[in-house]
């Protein structure tokens, strides 16, 4: 990926960082949730949402490493927000800008870093997504637009956050304290709601990565473990049908996957390949003895199953999930 | 995505240790592959240990049933050793649960095979 040096006026970018009032907050799970996404994808022992401050960045979300924050002087992000696009130090060691930085030269010792600058709205850099290993590395081309689609959504719950607190404010000035109450009462529940939007390579190694990442989100919104499997395994059989049938197992071909799960303990699943769709109702029931051995045809039929709701749309090209978290 | 398929043998029957990945998705033809060499060796009763299978999918799930129903026909058998809840639960969704014998004690499942069952 290219890279180039931006110039910014340091001024209006701590003043943009100001305005989404998220410092020094409590963590949120939308953020830990899309931290511990980017971990999973990319494959490395930490990931990082930053901030990047006057003379500090502070920790959003920081799965795989205690502190909070860390002063700027040795802040890999502060480089990385200078750049446009993904920033990547593939060995700190071997890096004359970094391999005397304490975290690499002793402590922890990093080596790998990729940073994607999260933007305000204004334009202002204001931290990043990072991923961090121990040892050297890269990343492939599919963790990388992850790592961007990723980044998408970080912006995007950073937006959501600064909307709701400008809401707030607005709400408060026009209504009386009773009712505003009750008001953002009533949109809390979208606070939480996590959408991924995904595109992805036609490949095997595709289908874990996002059945795994989907997974991991719902065990920590506490979603049951059987609800948590049947998910799980029809988010497979829904990818693996895609790869298999929808893009030929072509590789240089792409899969559309949309995750919504929200407040209301509803997961909402999409898969769309390129294909030429299919005729669901035509498929054989495999539990009739005719078909009981045969060695295909249970993918649609076990996503049937375990999901409470599945339409098959545009001729068979998508399929949309739906399933609803089992009361304790 | 290679994985090794070890295997030994208990008598006349093969036990074949499973690795975890190659039960999902389209490496299951490995393990097809790997029971029509064992039926052209004269190997018909074949035990699947899948202890490190973490994943059963259609696919996996698509290879068992097909071999186990070619493998009786030739008067062999194809038996489970260690499946775990979830594998269970995939098999059971199949319908195949009730059919394909399953075992938590390999003794046991050897025994099985001298019982006459496969007659």
């Amino acid at each position: 990926m290219n890279m180039t040096t931006v110039t910014r006026d340091e001024t209006a970018r701590l003043a943009a960082l100001r305005r989404y009032r998220i410092l020094d907050t409590e963590p949120e799970r939308a953020f830990d949730d899309l931290a511990l996404l980017a971990s999973h994808i990319c494959e490395t022992p930490i990931a990082l949402i930053t901030l990047v401050d006057a003379d500090r960045q502070w920790f959003k979300a920081h799965p795989g490493i205690a502190v909070t924050q860390t002063s700027r002087a040795v802040s890999f992000c502060s480089h990385a927000i200078e750049q446009s696009g993904l920033f990547i130090i593939p060995d700190a060691s071997e890096d004359v800008r970094f391999r005397d930085n304490p975290f690499v030269a002793s402590g922890p010792r990093f080596r790998f870093y990729a940073g994607a600058p999260l933007l305000a709205r204004e334009g202002e850099a204001l931290g990043t997504l990072c991923v961090i290993d121990r040892v050297p590395r890269m990343l492939s081309e599919t963790q990388r637009e992850a790592l961007d689609a990723l980044r998408r959504q970080v912006e995007g719950q950073l937006e959501l956050r600064r909307n709701l607190h400008e809401l707030k404010i607005a709400l408060a000035a026009r209504d009386q304290a009773e009712a505003d109450v009750a008001t953002l009462s009533s949109l809390m529940p979208y606070c939480s709601t996590c959408q991924l939007d995904m595109t992805i390579p036609a490949e095997p190694s595709s289908i874990p990565r996002i059945a795994e990442g989907v997974t991991a989100v719902l065990r920590r919104k506490g979603w049951p473990e059987d609800d948590v499997i049947a998910v799980e395994l029809s988010v497979q059989e829904a990818i693996a049908n895609a790869i298999r049938h929808g893009c030929r197992n072509d590789p240089t071909q792409h899969i559309q996957c949309c995750v919504i799960i929200d407040a209301s303990g509803e997961v909402v699943i999409v898969v769309r390949d390129p294909g030429t769709g299919f005729d669901a109702t035509a498929v054989p029931n495999p539990l009739q003895s005719e078909n009981l051995f045969k060695s295909s045809g249970r993918g649609v039929f076990l996503i049937n199953t375990l999901m409470d709701r599945v339409e098959y749309l545009d001729g068979g090209r998508e399929v949309q999930m739906r399933k609803r978290k089992t009361d304790a | 995505m290679a994985s090794t398929i070890t295997e030994r043998s208990i008598g006349d029957v093969t036990v074949l240790d499973v690795p975890a990945q190659v039960m999902f998705y389209e490496a299951a033809a490995q393990l097809r592959t790997r029971i029509n060499e064992l039926v052209v060796e004269g190997r018909l009763k074949l035990l699947l240990d899948m202890r490190q299978v973490t994943y059963l999918d259609s696919f996996g799930v698509g290879v068992i049933a097909s071999k186990y129903v070619s493998l009786r026909k030739k008067g062999g058998d194809l038996k489970l050793l260690h499946p775990s809840a979830r594998s269970r639960h995939v098999l059971s969704i199949a319908r195949l649960i009730q059919i394909i014998e399953c075992f938590d004690e390999e003794d046991a499942a050897i025994r099985s095979f001298q019982s006459g069952a496969t007659a």
